[in-house]
This record gives C-alpha cells, structure tokens and sequence, in this order.
C-alpha cells in the first residue's frame, strides 16, 4: 500500500465523516502522538466535518476544507499527510534516518533496519510495533515520510535486518503532489 | 493551551519538495537550483553555501547609490543583472563617463534594451559576462566557442561573422538545444577630424553574409565622392567615408546591400537609432 501512483481523480466518492469517527480519528492520533493532545481540538475542530475519501477498499484519505490532512489503511494506524506534518512539525511522533536511506525512501522503498540504526539515525527505545513515525532526515529540516514500524525499536536495533518501517506516505508522492481535493 | 501556528514551508516551486531535498530530484541543477537561487536566495545561500545575491532594495545601510555601483570581476552575484546593472558594468569598462547617465539611457531604451546593448558591443565590443551567466551556463569567457547565450545576444557580434549560440546548460530532464544563427549588425557614427571636418565610420559591415568590405569601401567613395578606406582597429573592421554622410550612408547600405533596417543603427552622440 503506498501511495506513490495516487492521483486526486482516485477520490471518486466523498462522505462527510460522522462525529463518532471524527472522534475515533481524533482519539487515535493522540494515542500515537501524545504531544498533539493539547492542540488537537483546534486543529482538527468539531466542525466542519472531515470529508473521507474513500481511495481503494482499504485506503481511506479525510480533508479538511479540502486540505488532505489524515489517512488511514485497514491494517496501519491512522497518519497525518505531510503537508501537514509541515506545518505542525514539533506535534508528531518521530524517528530519523541516516542520510544514506533518503533517495531510497524517495524513491518509494520501505525503510530496511540499517537506516534506523546507522549513526545519524534515531530511534527512541521505546516505540513499539506498529507505532506511527513521521520519519525525518539526517542532515534535514522537513519530514520525508510517513508510516509505522514493522518491529519493536529494541528489535530493530538488534537485529538491524529486513524492513524496519513501512512506509506510507512520502514526499513527492502522489498524495504530496495533491495539494487539495475539490 | 494555544495551538502553535502553522509553519509556512517553502516548497521548490520546480519540483514541489522541500528544496533541502531538491538535488535528489532529476531537475535539480537544470531548473530547482536557478528557481531557488532567484526566489529565495537566503536559503539556496543556506543549504548550498552559495554566495548571496545582492539585492540592492535589501542591503539599505549600503552607502554606494546602486547606478555607481562598480561590478567587480569577483562579484558572483547570483541573480541575473538588472539593465542598470549589465550597462554599468559595460561602460565600466569602456566608457566610464557616461555611468552618471545610465538612468536616462535606459529610460530612452525601456524595453528595447537588447537593441541597445547589440548596438553598443558592435561599436565598443565585447560585454562584460554577467557572473550568474557563468555560473548558470557554466560559461568560460576565454572560450569563443561556447559564449553568448540567451540575454547576451550581442556579446560575440563585434567578431566577424557572429555566431548565436544559445545554450540552456547540461540538463538531465530536458534535452540540450543549441540554436545557432547570424546576426548582422551595423553601426555608423562620426567623428570630427578638425573644425567643421567629420569622418563617417562604419562598423560591422563584415557582419553581414552580402557585403564585401573593399566593395562597400569602392561604393562608398563612388556615392559620397570622397575618399573611403577599410582599417584595421583593435581588431575589428572599420569603413572610414571622408565627410559627414551618416544619414545618407545608412540608407545607402540598407538599399544597395539589401541589409535589413533594423539591423543598421546610427550611432547619435551615444544614441543609437535605427535607419529610417
Ligand atoms: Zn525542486
């Protein structure tokens, strides 16, 4: 699942989110980035409504006031886009690859194990599998990508092999190209 | 508590990315690195080390008035010369009494600036090469066979027979077209010899494919009834024609060598206009 092909025309049906799911998208956002929870009411208010888009079966993209902000696939958590995370870079869960991995993530690749683990990276011990990242750069300011990790940390870092995170969502994608969704 | 403000982020306005990850895109050098360098100078100076453009509205504690302004040879300003700025560096170097009236030159010349400078290289000779040309272009001055590019049309026209080459860089996107023409272009002017005794020059006759200079000199003494002869000057060809026929000559050329009239000027006191 990426969206490395998507193109806005794939929106073809647009619902508004009821409140009880804008809830739920709310609620888990907070739960994998804790430092957004005094600020998300005003980010993403009560009203207007979230509009959901439904892109594939187990691909669904919301707006607000026609801006992409969120995603969510059926197996992976709920993700901000990166326009987003642009704007409110200090709010979200992150972790940093080496410089080494940026043309790879670029070019639409997983993150592989190394690239969280090389010097340059970071990786807080902590996170568990599944955890959502906003993945930054060595040498960097903006946020490249979006996903969540396909190991524990600790693991990562031990067995620094195979797919570390799995990516969503990155910057130059077709999701990044599309600025707004009339 | 608040909701911090949304950060406004600068996007590559070429390939759309943040442009601290441009140089990872195909188009990086061909068109995110002049983007950037033209629409945000302070960060292309960030994430590059290039040297900053000088922006004459924003270094205000600057005491020198833009139009005196001596562009240095070591000036790597990174933005393309304004008018003001490519005169005043060319009559740096030719003539540099006539800086002080550059404004009202270019007033005269608003929006007919490259009539202006083809006709000033083809009567003092080669201008000086805009730094952001050498470094956009990647051109070498020394090198005759690569110069002149889009904007320096008249760069390399005081040179015999000029070739236009235009060159947009070593492109990975976009494939590299080299347009090559000639450019004929004439100027005649006067000078006086002693009290009410002038001299006609002309120059760069040579330019144009039909006319053979000892023919134009043979014509000219046959038109005017004077004496007429080519020479060598700094080395470029002058038609020297005894007497003040600057009008008459103009006209002359256009008709007798089916030179185009846009492409004669006169050369009034440092004005140049075209044969009418
Ligand atoms: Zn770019």
């Amino acid at each position: 699942m990426s969206f490395k092909r998507f193109q806005s025309s794939d929106c073809s049906t647009s619902t508004p989110v009821k409140a009880s799911v804008q809830r739920y998208l709310k609620s888990s956002l907070v739960e994998s980035n804790p430092l957004l929870a005094p600020h998300i009411d005003s980010l993403i208010p009560k009203k207007p409504p979230l509009t959901a888009y439904k892109v594939t079966s187990f691909l669904t993209l919301y707006t607000l006031n026609s801006l992409p902000i969120l995603f969510e696939t059926r197996d992976g958590p709920v993700l901000p886009t990166l326009r987003f995370v642009h704007q409110y870079p200090t709010l979200f869960t992150s972790c940093r690859v080496d410089s080494g991995a940026i043309p790879f993530i670029l070019g639409g690749a997983n993150i592989m194990c190394p690239g969280l683990v090389n010097p340059g990276s970071e990786l807080n011990e902590d996170y568990e599998i599944g955890q959502s990242v906003v993945v930054y750069a060595e040498g960097k300011e903006h946020a490249l990508a979006v996903g969540h990790l396909k190991m524990g940390a600790k693991e990562i870092k031990e067995v620094n092999k195979g797919m570390g995170c799995e990516v969503a969502h990155f910057i130059g994608d077709g999701l990044f190209e599309t600025k707004s969704i009339e | 508590m608040s909701c911090p403000a949304p950060l406004s982020i600068i996007y590559c306005s070429k390939c759309g990315v943040p442009p601290e990850y441009c140089p990872f895109g195909p188009d990086f050098q061909s068109h995110c690195m002049p983007a950037l360098i033209r629409e945000h100078p302070a960060l292309a100076q960030q994430l590059y080390g290039t040297q900053e453009a000088t922006d004459p509205k924003s270094d205000s504690d600057d005491p020198a008035p833009t139009a005196s302004k001596t562009v240095s040879e070591e000036t790597t300003n990174l933005e393309p010369w304004t008018p003001t700025e490519r005169l005043t560096a060319f009559y740096n170097k030719y003539d540099p009494t006539k800086i002080p009236s550059i404004p009202t030159i270019l007033t005269k010349y608003s929006g007919k600036e490259d009539a202006l400078f083809t006709a000033l290289t083809v009567k003092y000779g080669d201008e000086p090469l805009d730094p952001y040309l050498k470094v956009k272009y990647g051109i070498v001055e020394e090198d005759d066979e690569e110069v002149v590019s889009e904007g320096v049309s008249g760069l390399k026209l005081a040179q015999g027979l000029a070739t236009k080459k235009v060159f947009t860089g070593k492109a990975r996107g976009t494939s590299v077209k080299s347009v090559e023409k000639t450019c004929t272009r004439i100027v005649i002017s006067k000078s006086k010899l002693q009290k009410k005794k002038w001299q006609t020059i002309v120059i760069g006759l040579e330019t144009s494919p039909t006319i053979k200079l000892k023919e134009a000199s043979q014509a000219f003494r046959k038109r005017f009834a004077g004496s007429s002869s080519v020479k060598d000057v700094a080395g470029r060809k002058e038609v020297i024609i005894q007497g003040d026929h600057v009008e008459e000559c103009g006209r002359f050329i256009v008709e007798k060598f089916k030179v185009k009239k846009e492409e004669v000027w006169i050369d009034e006191d440092g004005e140049f206009v075209n044969v009418c």
